[in-house]
């Protein structure tokens, strides 16, 4: 079905409507995180180690403490000495259980040496000068490549835990290692006319979303820990928190405001957990907002990766096997490094389907350099491009055009993929969505360059990539629909707007399958402690998981508002129907409003 | 020190450092839609207007702003909201974090340039970085609302 045809049986998905926070945004209503922290709020600052391996011997806080106007300045020894991890995963979660709120040991430049919390930006300014803190600076581990059973180690102490098989090893620089393969690579590889080997390297880069890492925490009524925060997976920082600060998940409740973009940077909870472990200690509401420079150096960037890749084909141009080993960079904390790896070879040897072989083998390295973390494309990126760009040397070495390279190797609809998981592409328009590209560039015409007659050469090039929806029998989203009195409907979601306008498209979807308009709908989202669970907003799934969460919860409320309505029509379930204002009793022609039922069943 | 002027045609004072800079004195004074993307003048978040000029408010001392006129986003809210409708439409406000210092900017440029071309839009607007649409639908907002601005122009003028 394309789209236009979609429109037509749909009134309200597929409309071009605006957003339902439009308006706010657009006249720049106090609706972000430090919009609606109080002005009353500690401000919280972060104390960074200048060395990028180094144990704190002493801090001496006596004359920072004595400022006016400060509250409290915390060491590693006001912290749980239990780990956890930053990664907003679903539980048991990938990444290892490394990181404390406050270490003694500093593990790359930037790291969180103490906290200081205080009234005013100038007295927090000033104590954190006067805060003394000796050092003894070991050597660090920076070369990513040296990294795996180096003597030196990022995390040698004892309760590091990796709660998953993912093959991590604290005690030789292993975030995670793994194999998967099929077939006798090495034979297939031999037996090929053409080997393409060569080594890719892509840096780690920065997501760069517009409004900073930012947390403002509080303690209500019921001394229970509120946290408004500018992240993509609430339920997994009530998670977190609860594991920093060791408290029940139930003293926890994370509320999500607008947020200025994410981008994956918000999938790690940079940092809530600094604000959090203030107000706990204090009682007092807290907040902490990222300087750009923090933003760039203390947070949670894309994995640098240097992968190998060994290409085998025939002359004719038929890929025989792919060789991948995966170096990725975790830095100094294991936050999304065992399953970023996963898609570098995942996500870019099925786009190659008729190999007879494959091997795709990785190394997740701690080093001494700020964590990684999700950037859109979760390690697909990486692994794309360097098996992309592989296949293009194999093109160029064949002398072939390399969409033709490609027509001829790409998976197609009912492939099986071993890959990926051994998994069957039941849905693949991978040749047609080519065939589309090709097209649209004018392929044929520009291939390979053309001159374009003022001493400028302009060329053309080609790579494909794969990505999911979501995270097969992992993600989740839910979704809740209450009919109010007078008839309307409250749509609570889990699923975190981000500027990605969920809110609107989810809203979209209910009124679709209610029938009713967008104004019949109001949209909640994200209380933890109302909205309904939603492992949250990232592998681009929100419309596909928490969308279906919608339609299924539409057609069970359906059902409901049906059998009330023949409740009060005095009728059976089975004669009557509901057209979105009344339920009528196709019999008699009887009929109730819904805003009739919505009142009686309160 | 203490400071007095005019911000969103209200006198207002406020108690201000040597080296406090204006942006976090029209937030404290709940001017809420100006934002910090960088204190470092590379994004754009923080324009407001001083005395009707575009000015990134993380890099004016606030000292210097005595005497003079301050207009942020909610002192011309009704105009705003006027042209976030075809930012709207056209999907140009995604998170909506780089809005107000953008919106800020393109109703300065409407008053300082007269019909401008797509190149002069984007040479004025260079300065507004927004991380989520890709300029795309904010030029295209620009260029339907400046037709529309244009059409209203030409109706006065007749009538
Ligand atoms: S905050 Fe002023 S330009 Fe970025
Ligand atoms: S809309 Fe998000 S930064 Fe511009």
């Amino acid at each position: 079905m394309n789209m236009t045809e979609g429109s037509k049986d749909m009134r309200v998905v597929n409309q071009a409507v605006p957003k339902v926070d439009a308006e706010a945004l657009v006249t720049g209503k106090a609706v972000y995180t430090n919009d609606l922290a109080p002005s009353d709020c500690l401000i919280v600052k972060i104390i960074r180690s200048p060395h990028a391996h180094a144990l704190i011997k002493d801090i001496n806080t006596a004359r920072a403490e004595a400022v006016p106007g400060i509250e409290c300045i915390l060491t590693y020894k006001d912290c749980p000495d239990k780990r956890f991890t930053l990664a907003g995963q679903t539980y048991p979660e990938a990444s290892p259980y490394d990181r404390l709120i406050l270490d003694q040991r500093m593990r790359f430049v930037g790291d969180a040496a103490a906290i200081v919390a205080g009234t005013s930006e100038e007295a927090v300014k000033k104590a954190m000068k006067l805060v003394r803190i000796k050092y003894e600076v070991l050597e660090p581990v920076l070369d990513f490549r040296t990294a795996k059973d180096n003597p030196i180690l990022v995390h040698p102490e004892d309760n590091w835990k990796s709660l998953c098989p993912v093959g991590a090893d604290n005690k030789r620089n292993l975030c995670a290692q793994g194999v998967s393969e099929s077939g006798d690579i090495e034979a297939v590889l031999a037996d090929c006319d053409y080997v393409v080997d060569r080594v890719y390297h892509t840096k780690a880069n920065q997501q760069a979303m517009m409004e900073t890492f930012r947390t403002y925490t509080c303690l209500d009524t019921y001394g229970r820990l509120n946290v408004v925060s500018s992240t993509q997976v609430p339920f997994h920082v009530r998670r977190i928190l609860s594991n920093a600060l060791d408290i029940p998940k139930s003293k926890v409740r994370v509320i999500k405001p607008r947020i200025g973009g994410g981008f994956g940077a918000k999938q790690t909870a940079v940092s809530e957990v600094y604000p959090a472990l203030v107000t706990w200690k204090t009682g007092k509401p807290a907040k902490i907002i990222f300087t750009r420079e923090e933003s760039l150096t203390a947070s949670s960037p894309r994995h640098e990766m240097e992968m190998h890749v060994r290409l085998g084909a025939d002359k004719e141009g038929h890929i025989r096997g792919i060789d991948l080993y995966t170096l990725s960079n975790t830095g100094a904390f294991g936050e999304h490094g065992p399953t970023t790896v996963g898609l570098s070879g995942h996500k870019s040897i099925p786009l190659y389907g008729k190999a007879e072989a494959f091997r795709f083998t990785y190394d997740v390295v701690y080093t001494n350099v700020m964590s990684s973390g999700a950037y859109r494309g979760y390690g697909a990126t990486q692994g794309l491009f360097a098996v992309e760009s592989a296949v293009n040397e194999l093109a160029k070495i064949l002398d072939m055009d390399p969409t033709v390279l490609r027509e001829m190797n790409m998976v197609r609809e009912g492939d099986v993929m071993p890959a990926y998981y051994g998994e069957t592409a039941e849905s693949c328009a991978l040749d047609r969505c080519l065939a589309r590209a090709k097209e649209m560039i004018g392929w044929d015409e520009k291939y390979p360059c053309r001159d374009m007659g003022n001493g400028k050469v302009r060329g053309v090039g080609v790579a494909m990539a794969m990505q999911g929806s979501g995270i097969s029998n992992v993600d989740t989203g839910s979704v809740a629909i209450k009919v109010n009195d007078d008839g309307f409907y409250s749509l609570m979601i889990g699923a975190t707007d981000m500027g990605t306008g969920c809110d609107t498209i989810l809203s979209q979807m209910a009124a679709e399958c209610l029938a009713c308009d967008m104004e019949d709908i109001i949209v909640h989202g994200v209380d933890t402690d109302t909205s309904p669970y939603d492992c949250g907003s990232y592998a681009s799934s929100t419309t596909y998981v928490t969308g279906m969460a919608v339609v299924r919860t539409c057609e069970a409320l359906v059902g409901k508002i049906c059998e009330r309505g023949a409740e009060y029509l005095g009728c059976s379930v089975d004669d009557v129907e509901f057209n979105g204002a009344e339920v009528i009793n196709l019999k008699t022609g009887e009929s109730i409003t819904r805003k009739e039922i919505g009142n009686r069943v309160m | 020190m203490e400071i007095q002027f005019t911000l969103n045609k209200k006198q207002v004072t406020a108690e201000v450092g040597a080296d406090t800079v204006l942006l976090g004195v029209l937030r404290d004074l709940g001017c809420k839609s100006v934002k910090c993307g960088c204190e470092t003048t590379n994004c754009g978040l923080c324009t407001v207007w001083i005395d009707g000029k575009s000015r990134l408010s993380c890099s004016v001392l606030a000292a210097g702003i005595d005497g003079h006129e301050v207009t942020t986003l909610e002192g011309v809210e009704e105009e705003a909201a006027e042209f976030g409708r075809f930012l709207a439409a056209e999907g140009g406000e995604q998170c909506g974090f780089c809005s107000p210092g953008f919106i800020m900017n393109v109703l300065a440029m409407k008053r300082e340039l007269e019909d401008p071309d797509l190149e002069e839009i984007k040479e004025y607007l260079a300065g507004n970085l927004c991380r989520c649409t890709g300029y795309m639908s904010q030029l295209r907002a620009i260029q339907k609302y400046m037709t529309v601005q244009k059409e209203k122009t030409g109706k006065e003028a007749q009538a």
